[in-house]
């Protein structure tokens, strides 16, 4: 490939070989170091390509066998060039298309967000637009470290992101951690406190002193574990107070309350099975054409493929998007109450789903289903343990003493 | 009247000369001295003893490395001189893809590649 290429860029020549001695002056030329290619030998005249610049070392060959080469056609780079020379506005198209590539390629256009799971490629982007960091931005102004940092912050729950510009394309890797922010705030000493209303089940302390036992009914806001700290000397009395940040496990029994309802009459969507579709061709989020075929369709859920023009990660900021309409009619319907049953189930097996998902431990399900006229409705509590506390700071006042002022008497001795 | 002795020796010198003609005939057919040597301390017999290496991919290509030259070209027939014998290409519109002195490929249907005595 790479050669075929040398050879359209430096030029070549298709000659006949006319004469009797053609194997000889063949074999001459590969002495010579004269390459040919695509030897043919079509009813008895000979055919050969070969390079511009052999074409004229070829001489001592040609004078020892007396087979005569004959130029059929010039093929290649120069000789395009050469042909074309008159035509001025050709060649400023095409250095005009090679400077508005080159000129292109300095910006950012697409921006792609990949490993997100609760935030939504759009949320990110979006944020990125109001920092600055948008689909047309300068390259020069994106600072992929400086995004890295400003996403970390922004959102807590990402634990790694990348940030990489490749081509003309900038490439967002998130990796988001499903773990709650259990590190203690870093100023000050801090007490662990009830984050809602529960009985404690478990209670495990590593540093700080326990406030609570287990079976204790505790309320929202209550110290769970003291940051607190006495220090008790020999004679068991106090000697001191010391504040510390507060650790360890407190696991509380609590519940969660659950209501839901559903109406019986709702509306559906039927689908007619007519559909039409368009295109159009977008830069960026503006319309430069677009083509959609007449239709008398009242209702219609559209659905949209964007391509973006370019190569690789080359893009370019041309946007090929067809869009399909699809015809549907509403229709009334009513739920039977297995539907309807089923239907909230559903929403409640996502919901305890959920709940799990965020490590709490589901003991008991009191949620019953009644239908009554044409409302269902699921409510009741779940019963649940988990680890609901939360970092509070300690006062000072808590455990400092209030200073006593000591007299001090200051013994001079005066020597003389 | 030729002797019964003359006959005899007639006939044990046409014995003689047909085994030695035997022995010479086998001696051609054998692999040269340089060959045997080659195969004997393992070298690449194309280096030690300048043998061709045809290459045969399938049924339309064939390269071939360390030969002499081009002894006849048409587009049925490729003639190469290699340094102790000539290989024939037979085949139907045969074409010489490239043609350097180290190597060449010579692509079309090929119909069959055979060996000939050195002319």
């Amino acid at each position: 490939m790479a050669e075929r290429l040398y050879q359209y860029l430096t030029g070549y020549l298709v000659i006949k070989l006319l004469g009797t001695e053609t194997e000889r002056f063949l074999n001459l030329c590969a002495k010579r170091g004269i390459d040919l290619w695509k030897l043919k030998c079509i009813n008895g005249t000979y055919y050969a390509q070969v390079r511009l610049k052999d074409y004229k070392n070829m001489h001592p060959a040609v004078r020892k066998t007396g087979v005569r080469p004959v130029i059929v056609s010039r093929r290649g780079l120069p000789f395009v060039l050469y042909r074309n020379r008159k035509r001025g506005m050709f060649a400023a198209g095409v250095l005009l298309c090679f400077f508005l590539i080159l000129r292109l390629s300095f910006y950012i256009w697409d921006i792609s967000v990949t490993g997100s799971y609760t935030h939504t490629p759009e949320q990110i982007t979006g944020f990125l637009r109001e920092n600055g960091i948008y689909a047309g931005a300068a390259k020069k102004e994106v600072d992929c470290a400086g995004i890295e940092a400003l996403l970390r912050s922004t959102y807590e729950d990402i634990g790694w992101v990348s940030a990489e510009i490749k081509g003309t394309k900038l490439i967002i890797r998130i990796s988001e951690t499903s773990l709650t922010d259990t590190d203690p705030p870093s100023a000050g000493a801090q007490h662990i406190v009830a984050e809602k209303d529960g009985i404690v089940r478990q209670i495990v302390v590593r540093s700080g002193t326990p406030a609570v036992q287990r079976g204790d009914v505790v309320k929202q806001g209550d110290i769970l574990i003291s940051g607190v700290v006495e220090i008790i000397g020999d004679g068991e009395e106090l000697m001191g107070r010391e504040a510390v940040t507060a650790d360890g496990e407190v696991w509380l029994a609590t519940y969660y309350r659950y209501e839901d309802s559903l109406k019986l009459d709702h509306t559906e969507k039927l689908y007619t099975g007519e559909q039409i579709t368009g295109a159009g061709l977008y830069s960026g989020e503006k319309e430069l054409i677009s083509w959609l075929p007449s239709h008398s369709f009242e209702q219609y859920d559209a659905v949209s493929w964007d391509y973006t023009a370019g190569l690789a990660d080359f893009v370019l900021p041309l946007r090929i998007r067809v869009v399909r309409l699809y015809e549907y009619y509403e229709q009334t319907a009513v739920y039977t109450q297995e539907e309807a049953a089923a239907l909230l189930n559903e929403r409640l097996k996502r919901y305890l789903e959920n709940l799990i998902a965020q490590d709490v431990c589901i003991t008991e399900n009191r949620v019953a289903i009644d239908i009554a006229g044409d409302t269902a409705t699921a409510q009741g509590e779940i019963l649940t343990q988990e680890q609901a506390w939360e970092y509070r700071a300690v006062e000072d006042e808590e455990w400092k003493q209030p200073e006593i002022e000591q007299e001090t008497e200051i013994e001079t001795e005066e020597t003389s | 009247m030729r002797s019964r002795k003359t006959r005899r020796q007639n006939s044990h010198r046409d014995l003689y000369k047909e085994i030695e003609r035997q022995e010479k005939k086998r001696h051609k057919d054998r692999e040269s001295l340089l060959e045997q040597l080659a195969g004997r301390i393992d070298l690449p017999a194309d280096m030690t003893a300048g043998v061709p290496i045809l290459t045969l991919t399938g049924r339309y290509e064939v390269r071939i490395e360390n030969y002499r030259g081009i002894l006849t070209y048409t587009d049925t027939l490729v003639r190469i001189q290699a340094k102790s014998f000539c290989v024939c290409i037979e085949g139907k519109r045969l074409e010489i893809a490239y043609y350097t002195e180290q190597e060449m490929k010579i692509t079309g249907m090929i119909a069959g590649v055979t060996y000939q005595a050195r002319t």
